[in-house]
Protein backbone atom coordinates (compact mmCIF):
# COMPACT_ATOMS: atom_id res chain seq x y z
CA UNK A 1 0.00 0.00 0.00
CA UNK A 2 1.52 3.39 -0.96
CA UNK A 3 2.33 5.90 1.75
CA UNK A 4 0.25 8.95 2.50
CA UNK A 5 2.54 11.42 0.76
CA UNK A 6 2.60 9.51 -2.51
CA UNK A 7 -1.16 8.86 -2.31
CA UNK A 8 -1.85 12.54 -1.84
CA UNK A 9 0.61 13.56 -4.53
CA UNK A 10 -0.86 11.15 -7.05
CA UNK A 11 -4.36 12.35 -6.28
CA UNK A 12 -3.37 16.02 -6.46
CA UNK A 13 -1.40 15.53 -9.68
CA UNK A 14 -4.33 13.83 -11.35
CA UNK A 15 -6.62 16.64 -10.28
CA UNK A 16 -4.12 19.28 -11.41
CA UNK A 17 -3.95 17.63 -14.81
CA UNK A 18 -7.71 17.78 -15.16
CA UNK A 19 -8.03 21.38 -13.99
CA UNK A 20 -9.40 23.82 -16.55
CA UNK A 21 -8.41 27.36 -15.62
CA UNK A 22 -10.28 30.18 -17.26
CA UNK A 23 -8.09 32.35 -19.54
CA UNK A 24 -5.84 34.74 -17.62
CA UNK A 25 -7.32 37.79 -19.37
CA UNK A 26 -10.80 36.80 -18.27
CA UNK A 27 -9.64 36.20 -14.72
CA UNK A 28 -7.81 39.54 -14.60
CA UNK A 29 -10.89 41.28 -15.94
CA UNK A 30 -12.97 39.78 -13.15
CA UNK A 31 -10.33 40.84 -10.64
CA UNK A 32 -10.45 44.39 -11.98
CA UNK A 33 -14.23 44.45 -11.67
CA UNK A 34 -13.98 43.10 -8.14
CA UNK A 35 -11.53 45.84 -7.23
CA UNK A 36 -13.69 48.56 -8.78
CA UNK A 37 -16.73 47.20 -6.99
CA UNK A 38 -14.91 47.32 -3.66
CA UNK A 39 -13.79 50.90 -4.26
CA UNK A 40 -17.31 51.93 -5.26
CA UNK A 41 -18.76 50.35 -2.12
CA UNK A 42 -16.21 52.18 0.02
CA UNK A 43 -16.90 55.39 -1.85
CA UNK A 44 -20.64 55.09 -1.39
CA UNK A 45 -20.17 54.29 2.29
CA UNK A 46 -17.96 57.35 2.69
CA UNK A 47 -20.17 59.55 0.61
CA UNK A 48 -23.25 58.50 2.54
CA UNK A 49 -21.66 59.63 5.78
CA UNK A 50 -21.14 63.05 4.28
CA UNK A 51 -24.63 63.25 2.88
CA UNK A 52 -23.51 62.67 -0.64
CA UNK A 53 -25.56 60.22 -2.59
CA UNK A 54 -23.62 59.65 -5.75
CA UNK A 55 -20.09 58.55 -6.21
CA UNK A 56 -18.58 56.74 -9.10
CA UNK A 57 -15.26 55.18 -9.64
CA UNK A 58 -14.31 54.48 -13.13
CA UNK A 59 -11.37 52.71 -14.48
CA UNK A 60 -10.69 51.50 -17.95
CA UNK A 61 -8.14 50.74 -20.54
CA UNK A 62 -6.23 53.08 -22.77
CA UNK A 63 -8.40 54.37 -25.54
CA UNK A 64 -11.48 54.92 -23.45
CA UNK A 65 -14.22 52.96 -21.85
CA UNK A 66 -17.58 53.78 -20.41
CA UNK A 67 -19.11 52.45 -17.25
CA UNK A 68 -22.24 53.44 -15.41
CA UNK A 69 -22.86 57.16 -15.52
CA UNK A 70 -19.34 58.22 -16.43
CA UNK A 71 -16.30 57.47 -18.50
CA UNK A 72 -12.57 57.49 -18.34
CA UNK A 73 -10.07 58.07 -21.09
CA UNK A 74 -6.39 57.40 -20.79
CA UNK A 75 -3.38 58.18 -22.90
CA UNK A 76 0.38 58.24 -22.68
CA UNK A 77 2.86 55.69 -21.36
CA UNK A 78 1.52 53.26 -18.76
CA UNK A 79 4.03 54.49 -16.18
CA UNK A 80 2.61 58.02 -16.17
CA UNK A 81 -0.70 58.28 -17.90
CA UNK A 82 -3.02 61.23 -18.00
CA UNK A 83 -6.57 60.15 -17.37
CA UNK A 84 -9.79 62.07 -17.60
CA UNK A 85 -12.47 60.82 -15.31
CA UNK A 86 -16.03 62.05 -15.68
CA UNK A 87 -19.15 61.36 -13.71
CA UNK A 88 -22.65 62.67 -14.17
CA UNK A 89 -25.42 62.80 -11.63
CA UNK A 90 -28.92 62.93 -13.06
CA UNK A 91 -31.86 63.88 -10.92
CA UNK A 92 -35.36 65.10 -11.70
CA UNK A 93 -34.12 68.55 -10.72
CA UNK A 94 -31.34 68.56 -13.29
CA UNK A 95 -27.92 67.24 -14.18
CA UNK A 96 -24.46 67.81 -12.76
CA UNK A 97 -21.19 66.65 -14.29
CA UNK A 98 -17.70 66.51 -12.90
CA UNK A 99 -14.63 65.93 -15.03
CA UNK A 100 -11.25 65.39 -13.40
CA UNK A 101 -8.05 65.22 -15.38
CA UNK A 102 -5.25 63.60 -13.44
CA UNK A 103 -1.90 61.97 -13.91
CA UNK A 104 -1.24 58.47 -12.72
CA UNK A 105 2.24 59.29 -11.39
CA UNK A 106 3.10 56.05 -9.59
CA UNK A 107 1.60 53.09 -7.87
CA UNK A 108 -1.14 54.41 -5.61
CA UNK A 109 -0.19 58.04 -6.34
CA UNK A 110 -2.13 60.43 -8.51
CA UNK A 111 -1.80 64.11 -9.32
CA UNK A 112 -4.84 66.17 -10.16
CA UNK A 113 -4.28 68.41 -13.18
CA UNK A 114 -7.63 70.10 -13.63
CA UNK A 115 -11.23 69.86 -12.55
CA UNK A 116 -14.17 70.97 -14.68
CA UNK A 117 -17.83 70.98 -13.83
CA UNK A 118 -21.06 71.70 -15.65
CA UNK A 119 -24.75 71.10 -15.39
CA UNK A 120 -28.18 72.56 -15.29
CA UNK A 121 -30.85 72.85 -12.66
CA UNK A 122 -34.59 73.19 -13.13
CA UNK A 123 -35.26 74.40 -9.60
CA UNK A 124 -36.06 78.11 -9.78
CA UNK A 125 -33.58 80.22 -7.81
CA UNK A 126 -31.67 83.43 -8.29
CA UNK A 127 -28.30 81.77 -7.58
CA UNK A 128 -26.72 78.48 -6.64
CA UNK A 129 -23.64 77.34 -4.80
CA UNK A 130 -21.39 74.49 -5.75
CA UNK A 131 -19.64 72.63 -2.95
CA UNK A 132 -16.56 70.69 -3.92
CA UNK A 133 -15.46 68.15 -1.31
CA UNK A 134 -12.22 66.15 -1.19
CA UNK A 135 -11.93 63.14 1.07
CA UNK A 136 -10.19 59.78 1.16
CA UNK A 137 -12.69 57.02 0.52
CA UNK A 138 -14.32 56.28 3.83
CA UNK A 139 -12.27 59.00 5.52
CA UNK A 140 -12.85 62.52 6.75
CA UNK A 141 -13.08 65.57 4.52
CA UNK A 142 -9.63 66.94 3.82
CA UNK A 143 -10.62 69.93 1.72
CA UNK A 144 -13.56 71.75 0.27
CA UNK A 145 -14.26 74.70 -1.92
CA UNK A 146 -17.38 76.68 -2.74
CA UNK A 147 -18.06 78.20 -6.08
CA UNK A 148 -20.91 80.45 -7.04
CA UNK A 149 -21.68 79.93 -10.72
CA UNK A 150 -22.00 83.20 -12.61
CA UNK A 151 -24.45 84.03 -15.33
CA UNK A 152 -27.57 81.99 -15.82
CA UNK A 153 -28.02 79.97 -12.61
CA UNK A 154 -29.99 77.32 -14.46
CA UNK A 155 -26.96 76.42 -16.54
CA UNK A 156 -23.51 76.45 -15.07
CA UNK A 157 -20.02 75.36 -16.03
CA UNK A 158 -16.50 76.23 -15.01
CA UNK A 159 -13.11 75.11 -13.84
CA UNK A 160 -11.86 74.78 -10.32
CA UNK A 161 -9.12 77.26 -9.43
CA UNK A 162 -5.50 76.20 -9.83
CA UNK A 163 -4.92 77.20 -6.26
CA UNK A 164 -7.43 74.67 -5.00
CA UNK A 165 -6.00 72.02 -7.30
CA UNK A 166 -2.57 72.69 -5.76
CA UNK A 167 -4.09 72.32 -2.30
CA UNK A 168 -5.64 68.99 -3.28
CA UNK A 169 -2.29 67.67 -4.46
CA UNK A 170 -0.56 68.78 -1.28
CA UNK A 171 3.03 69.76 -0.73
CA UNK A 172 4.38 66.63 -2.42
CA UNK A 173 2.52 67.51 -5.62
CA UNK A 174 0.57 64.26 -5.66
CA UNK A 175 -1.77 62.36 -3.38
CA UNK A 176 -2.72 58.83 -2.52
CA UNK A 177 -5.06 57.19 -4.98
CA UNK A 178 -8.50 56.24 -3.78
CA UNK A 179 -9.42 59.80 -2.90
CA UNK A 180 -12.93 60.89 -3.73
CA UNK A 181 -13.84 64.20 -5.26
CA UNK A 182 -17.49 65.08 -5.03
CA UNK A 183 -19.51 68.01 -6.19
CA UNK A 184 -22.92 69.08 -5.10
CA UNK A 185 -25.20 71.89 -6.09
CA UNK A 186 -27.37 73.74 -3.67
CA UNK A 187 -28.95 77.06 -2.98
CA UNK A 188 -26.41 79.29 -1.24
CA UNK A 189 -25.86 78.40 2.37
CA UNK A 190 -23.16 78.60 4.93
CA UNK A 191 -20.74 75.73 4.62
CA UNK A 192 -22.02 73.45 7.39
CA UNK A 193 -25.54 73.43 6.01
CA UNK A 194 -24.82 72.91 2.35
CA UNK A 195 -24.57 69.15 2.48
CA UNK A 196 -27.96 68.72 4.04
CA UNK A 197 -29.81 70.41 1.22
CA UNK A 198 -27.99 69.31 -1.90
CA UNK A 199 -30.05 69.42 -5.05
CA UNK A 200 -27.64 67.55 -7.27
CA UNK A 201 -24.60 65.48 -6.44
CA UNK A 202 -21.96 63.52 -8.25
CA UNK A 203 -18.47 62.28 -7.50
CA UNK A 204 -15.47 60.34 -8.70
CA UNK A 205 -12.78 58.30 -7.03
CA UNK A 206 -9.31 58.78 -8.41
CA UNK A 207 -7.74 55.38 -8.70
CA UNK A 208 -4.21 54.69 -9.81
CA UNK A 209 -4.12 52.38 -12.81
CA UNK A 210 -0.37 51.91 -12.62
CA UNK A 211 0.81 48.66 -11.12
CA UNK B 1 3.28 42.01 -9.38
CA UNK B 2 2.50 43.21 -12.88
CA UNK B 3 0.11 41.63 -15.36
CA UNK B 4 2.72 39.40 -16.99
CA UNK B 5 4.09 38.16 -13.67
CA UNK B 6 0.60 37.44 -12.46
CA UNK B 7 -0.29 35.59 -15.65
CA UNK B 8 2.81 33.42 -15.31
CA UNK B 9 2.08 32.80 -11.65
CA UNK B 10 -1.52 31.87 -12.49
CA UNK B 11 -0.44 29.47 -15.23
CA UNK B 12 2.19 27.81 -13.06
CA UNK B 13 0.29 27.53 -9.80
CA UNK B 14 -3.36 27.00 -10.75
CA UNK B 15 -3.26 23.25 -11.30
CA UNK B 16 -1.03 22.64 -8.30
CA UNK B 17 -3.34 24.62 -6.02
CA UNK B 18 -6.44 22.88 -7.37
CA UNK B 19 -4.79 19.56 -6.53
CA UNK B 20 -3.99 20.73 -3.02
CA UNK B 21 -7.46 22.13 -2.47
CA UNK B 22 -9.03 18.96 -3.78
CA UNK B 23 -7.05 16.96 -1.26
CA UNK B 24 -8.22 19.34 1.44
CA UNK B 25 -11.86 19.56 0.43
CA UNK B 26 -12.57 16.26 -1.30
CA UNK B 27 -14.59 18.06 -3.98
CA UNK B 28 -12.84 18.65 -7.28
CA UNK B 29 -15.30 21.13 -8.76
CA UNK B 30 -15.44 23.04 -5.51
CA UNK B 31 -11.64 23.10 -5.33
CA UNK B 32 -11.38 24.49 -8.85
CA UNK B 33 -14.01 27.15 -8.17
CA UNK B 34 -12.40 28.18 -4.90
CA UNK B 35 -8.93 28.45 -6.41
CA UNK B 36 -10.25 30.41 -9.35
CA UNK B 37 -12.08 32.80 -7.06
CA UNK B 38 -8.95 33.13 -4.94
CA UNK B 39 -6.90 34.08 -8.00
CA UNK B 40 -9.48 36.71 -8.93
CA UNK B 41 -9.13 38.17 -5.44
CA UNK B 42 -5.36 37.88 -5.69
CA UNK B 43 -5.34 40.08 -8.78
CA UNK B 44 -7.74 42.53 -7.19
CA UNK B 45 -5.53 42.78 -4.09
CA UNK B 46 -2.15 42.25 -5.69
CA UNK B 47 -0.55 45.18 -3.89
CA UNK B 48 -1.42 43.46 -0.61
CA UNK B 49 0.14 40.23 -1.85
CA UNK B 50 3.27 42.06 -2.92
CA UNK B 51 3.66 43.34 0.62
CA UNK B 52 2.95 39.97 2.23
CA UNK B 53 5.11 37.91 -0.16
CA UNK B 54 4.45 34.20 -0.74
CA UNK B 55 1.61 34.67 -3.26
CA UNK B 56 0.95 30.95 -3.58
CA UNK B 57 0.37 30.61 0.14
CA UNK B 58 -1.93 33.65 0.00
CA UNK B 59 -4.02 32.09 -2.78
CA UNK B 60 -4.11 28.73 -0.98
CA UNK B 61 -5.29 30.28 2.28
CA UNK B 62 -7.87 32.39 0.45
CA UNK B 63 -9.13 29.41 -1.54
CA UNK B 64 -9.44 27.39 1.66
CA UNK B 65 -11.45 30.16 3.29
CA UNK B 66 -13.69 30.44 0.25
CA UNK B 67 -14.29 26.69 0.28
CA UNK B 68 -14.91 26.66 4.04
CA UNK B 69 -17.29 29.59 3.69
CA UNK B 70 -19.22 27.70 1.01
CA UNK B 71 -19.50 24.67 3.22
CA UNK B 72 -21.08 26.81 5.86
CA UNK B 73 -23.49 28.31 3.35
CA UNK B 74 -24.24 24.89 1.93
CA UNK B 75 -25.04 23.62 5.38
CA UNK B 76 -27.56 26.43 5.70
CA UNK B 77 -29.17 25.25 2.50
CA UNK B 78 -28.00 28.00 0.16
CA UNK B 79 -27.39 27.12 -3.44
CA UNK B 80 -23.79 27.12 -4.54
CA UNK B 81 -22.96 29.42 -7.36
CA UNK B 82 -21.23 27.86 -10.33
CA UNK B 83 -18.44 30.31 -11.10
CA UNK B 84 -16.38 28.59 -13.72
CA UNK B 85 -16.02 25.66 -16.03
CA UNK B 86 -16.61 22.32 -14.41
CA UNK B 87 -14.19 19.48 -15.08
CA UNK B 88 -15.08 17.38 -18.06
CA UNK B 89 -16.00 13.75 -17.74
CA UNK B 90 -12.91 11.72 -16.86
CA UNK B 91 -11.96 8.13 -16.24
CA UNK B 92 -12.78 6.95 -12.75
CA UNK B 93 -10.04 6.28 -10.20
CA UNK B 94 -8.91 2.78 -9.27
CA UNK B 95 -10.28 0.85 -6.25
CA UNK B 96 -7.34 1.82 -4.03
CA UNK B 97 -7.79 5.47 -4.85
CA UNK B 98 -11.52 5.30 -4.22
CA UNK B 99 -10.89 3.69 -0.84
CA UNK B 100 -8.26 6.29 0.00
CA UNK B 101 -10.50 9.20 -1.00
CA UNK B 102 -13.34 7.72 1.00
CA UNK B 103 -11.05 7.46 4.00
CA UNK B 104 -9.75 10.97 3.49
CA UNK B 105 -13.28 12.29 3.54
CA UNK B 106 -13.74 10.79 6.98
CA UNK B 107 -10.93 12.97 8.30
CA UNK B 108 -12.24 16.25 9.79
CA UNK B 109 -11.54 19.26 7.58
CA UNK B 110 -8.85 20.94 9.69
CA UNK B 111 -7.00 17.64 10.17
CA UNK B 112 -7.18 17.01 6.44
CA UNK B 113 -5.88 20.48 5.77
CA UNK B 114 -2.93 19.88 8.10
CA UNK B 115 -2.17 16.56 6.41
CA UNK B 116 -2.22 18.12 2.97
CA UNK B 117 -0.04 21.06 3.99
CA UNK B 118 2.46 18.71 5.63
CA UNK B 119 2.59 15.89 3.11
CA UNK B 120 1.66 17.60 -0.13
CA UNK B 121 2.84 21.18 0.29
CA UNK B 122 5.95 20.17 2.24
CA UNK B 123 5.37 22.74 4.95
CA UNK B 124 6.86 22.31 8.40
CA UNK B 125 4.67 22.18 11.48
CA UNK B 126 5.62 25.78 12.25
CA UNK B 127 4.73 26.89 8.74
CA UNK B 128 1.41 25.09 8.95
CA UNK B 129 0.78 26.78 12.26
CA UNK B 130 1.43 30.14 10.64
CA UNK B 131 -0.78 29.42 7.64
CA UNK B 132 -3.68 27.99 9.61
CA UNK B 133 -3.42 30.29 12.62
CA UNK B 134 -3.32 27.34 15.00
CA UNK B 135 -0.61 26.64 17.62
CA UNK B 136 2.11 24.17 16.64
CA UNK B 137 0.88 21.68 19.23
CA UNK B 138 -2.58 21.74 17.71
CA UNK B 139 -1.11 21.14 14.28
CA UNK B 140 0.80 18.12 15.56
CA UNK B 141 -2.34 16.80 17.18
CA UNK B 142 -4.30 17.25 13.96
CA UNK B 143 -1.63 15.44 11.99
CA UNK B 144 -1.60 12.56 14.45
CA UNK B 145 -5.37 12.25 14.53
CA UNK B 146 -5.64 12.52 10.77
CA UNK B 147 -3.06 9.79 10.34
CA UNK B 148 -4.88 7.63 12.83
CA UNK B 149 -8.01 7.77 10.69
CA UNK B 150 -5.99 6.95 7.60
CA UNK B 151 -3.85 4.32 9.30
CA UNK B 152 -5.44 1.37 7.47
CA UNK B 153 -4.32 2.93 4.19
CA UNK B 154 -0.79 3.89 5.19
CA UNK B 155 2.50 2.09 5.43
CA UNK B 156 4.11 1.74 8.85
CA UNK B 157 6.64 4.57 8.54
CA UNK B 158 3.92 7.15 7.93
CA UNK B 159 2.44 6.82 11.40
CA UNK B 160 5.56 8.29 13.03
CA UNK B 161 5.43 11.70 14.69
CA UNK B 162 6.36 14.51 12.30
CA UNK B 163 10.09 15.29 12.49
CA UNK B 164 9.97 18.61 10.61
Amino acid sequence: MPDLTSQLRAMADETAGRSRPIPADQLIGRGDRLRRGAVIRRAIAGAGAAGLVAAAVLAGTAGGAATGNGAVTAGGPASSRVLTLTATGREPDGTISLSVRYRDVARDRVKVLSVRYSGHCRVPASSFALAFVVRPVGGPTVGFSFVTPRGNPARFSGTLSRRFVRIINGKSGSMDSGISLSLQLDRPHRAPHVRKQALLTTGVVLDSLTY
Amino acid sequence: MDREEFTNFYAAAFGRLVGQLYAMTGDEAEAQDAVQEAFIRAWAHRSRIDKAGAPEAWVRVTAWRIAASRWRRARRGSALAALGPRPEQVDGPGPDRVAFIAALRKVPAEQRRALVLFHLCDLTVEQIATETGAPAGTVKARLARGRAVLAPYLTAEQSATPAR
